[in-house]
């Protein structure tokens, strides 16, 4: 009979445990929660869809749905929001009552400051009824510096550097609040578009004629990649993307007919987002080149079969 | 002939021949100054209607404007096809009225008549309903588009009230009227 050793029976103990803790059979139900006690915490989903009239209120649900917005920002934060506001026309703007309530979510979490990192069309915010009750939170919005700073993009594959605009480097919170529209150039423009926002016309002029081809879209490839490298700068915490009223053609300038969704999407990464909200233009996310793209820099899931993706009416 | 010379010759005959271009650029800017300077912005504002002529609006902030490549970074994406089909320049401007209603016009002059029927092909199609404005017009949802000699015009209210669309119309009548076709343009 073989005498046992500390060493040997350690060794048999750790094997004989770790053996019922993975066999399917009774000890191994220990392990597992009770079926009649409390259920497990459902897990948050990565995608919320929420459709309805009121685009404020579709926002809220769908930021509260993701975690609630104290998952994104804490108290003393420097938030900054990226808004696709520039565009005069119906429908090539983000509603403003969509970022009206990410700012109104924003600042009951406390946060010490928001930069809105690119400017509004003039009378933006007038295009809302709830401008007047939420003038206080427009007005404490900081607007773009104007000044640019040069950051490498170590992982860029046709983009090594780029300027992007300061005030984004001097925020410690990111949130992309994009429109789902038409892109004559790219086909559809998202979350992954908008951070063009960020750079000055130099940057931007790159990434249409870096490759010397004719025409402001005369390299697409180039043009995706650039747009998909360019979000490596900074990762957004929270990516909403508004489907209430937007252009299906002309974009992304307008004026063109128009598309609605009565939808609010809202993800926390910009991948996801834009896989599942260029359905409203009538695409999939393999013909928006710079999603795949964007999902080969790991930036987030383009399968959104593999996305726990939650819809809802508000 | 250059294409006999040897390489290093070659590259040198290409630098002398530059430099040569651009002092002759250089000497021909110096005895006209004038050609440094950008061509003036007035004839085109005057193609914005006068508040006088519009009862209870007015121009909202100042009109913007751009010439040649600058179009990119008055209107981003969208100025390519103008561009393509052949850009002067353009003026953007915002009117409001006393209940807070904008209308937004935008003035692109093109290069010549025909690159405006081509700008606004692509811009109107055959979609919309044809209104009597300038050579071509088209009245959709809550915009407008006409042409008329060498200027393609957009005019886009935010709604579709009967109201908007009227004053779309009453805009883009007004700019027509600014705008003088030179003799001779077929």
């Amino acid at each position: 009979m073989d005498s046992i050793t500390r060493r040997s029976f350690l060794k048999k103990a750790a094997c004989m445990t770790g053996g019922a803790l993975l066999s399917p059979g009774p000890l191994s139900a220990m392990a597992q929660p009770n079926p009649q006690g409390t259920p497990a915490p459902e897990m948050k989903p990565d995608l919320v869809a929420a459709k309805g009239e009121d685009a404020y209120l579709c926002t809220l649900k769908a930021i509260q749905e993701l975690g609630g917005i104290e998952t994104f920002v804490r108290r003393g934060d420097r938030v900054g929001v990226l808004v696709n506001s520039p565009f005069k026309s119906m429908g090539a703007s983000v509603n403003p009552d969509v970022v009206l309530a990410v700012i109104e979510a924003c600042l009951q979490g406390g946060v010490k400051e928001i930069r809105y990192l690119k400017n509004p069309y003039r009378g933006y915010w007038e295009r809302s009824a709830r401008s007047g009750d939420l003038e206080n939170a427009i007005k404490s919005l900081k607007y773009e510096s104007g000044d640019h700073v040069k950051v490498e993009i170590p992982g860029g594959v046709a983009l090594k550097e780029a300027k992007v605009t300061k005030d984004l480097l001097e925020c410690n919170v990111f949130i992309n609040v994009s429109i789902a529209k038409h892109h004559q150039g790219v086909h559809y423009s998202g979350a992954l578009k908008n951070m063009m926002g960020l750079c000055p016309f130099s940057t931007n002029s790159f990434f249409h004629w870096g490759t010397l081809r004719l025409g402001w879209y005369g390299d697409l490839d180039h043009l995706n990649q650039c747009i998909a490298d360019l979000n490596l700068v900074k990762k957004p915490e929270l990516c909403i993307s508004d489907a209430t009223t937007f252009i299906t053609e002309n974009g992304p300038y307008g004026p063109g007919k128009l598309g609605s969704a009565e939808s609010v999407v809202a993800s926390t990464n910009p991948v996801s987002l834009d896989a599942f909200c260029c359905r409203f233009l009538g695409l999939k996310p393999e013909d928006v080149l710079m999603i795949p793209k964007a999902s080969r820099h790991g930036l987030g899931n383009m399968n959104l079969s593999r996305l726990r993706i939650k819809s809802l009416s508000v | 002939m250059e294409s006999g010379l040897p390489n290093n010759e070659r590259v040198l005959f290409r630098v002398v021949l530059c430099v040569l271009i651009s002092c002759l650029i250089a000497s021909f800017s110096a005895v006209n100054p004038q050609a440094e300077e950008p061509p003036s912005q007035e004839p085109l504002l005057r193609l914005l209607p006068l508040e006088s002529d519009l009862k209870g609006w007015k121009l909202d902030g100042e009109p913007q404007t751009a010439e040649g490549m600058g179009l990119f970074e008055l209107i981003n994406g969208g100025a390519e096809e103008y561009v393509k089909e052949g850009f002067r320049r353009a003026v953007i401007a915002t009117y409001i009225n006393s209940e807070g209603k904008r209308i937004n016009l935008d003035i692109y002059e093109m290069l010549s008549p025909e690159s405006t029927r081509s700008i606004y092909r692509k811009k109107a199609g055959d979609k919309g309903t044809k209104v009597p404005i300038g050579e071509e017009a088209a009245l959709e949802d809550y915009y407008l588009n006409f042409r008329k000699g060498a200027y393609q015009v957009t005019l886009s209210g935010y709604d579709t009230q009967k109201e908007t669309l009227e004053w779309l119309l009453q805009i883009g009548r007004l700019v027509a009227e600014r705008i003088s076709i030179p003799a001779g343009t077929p």
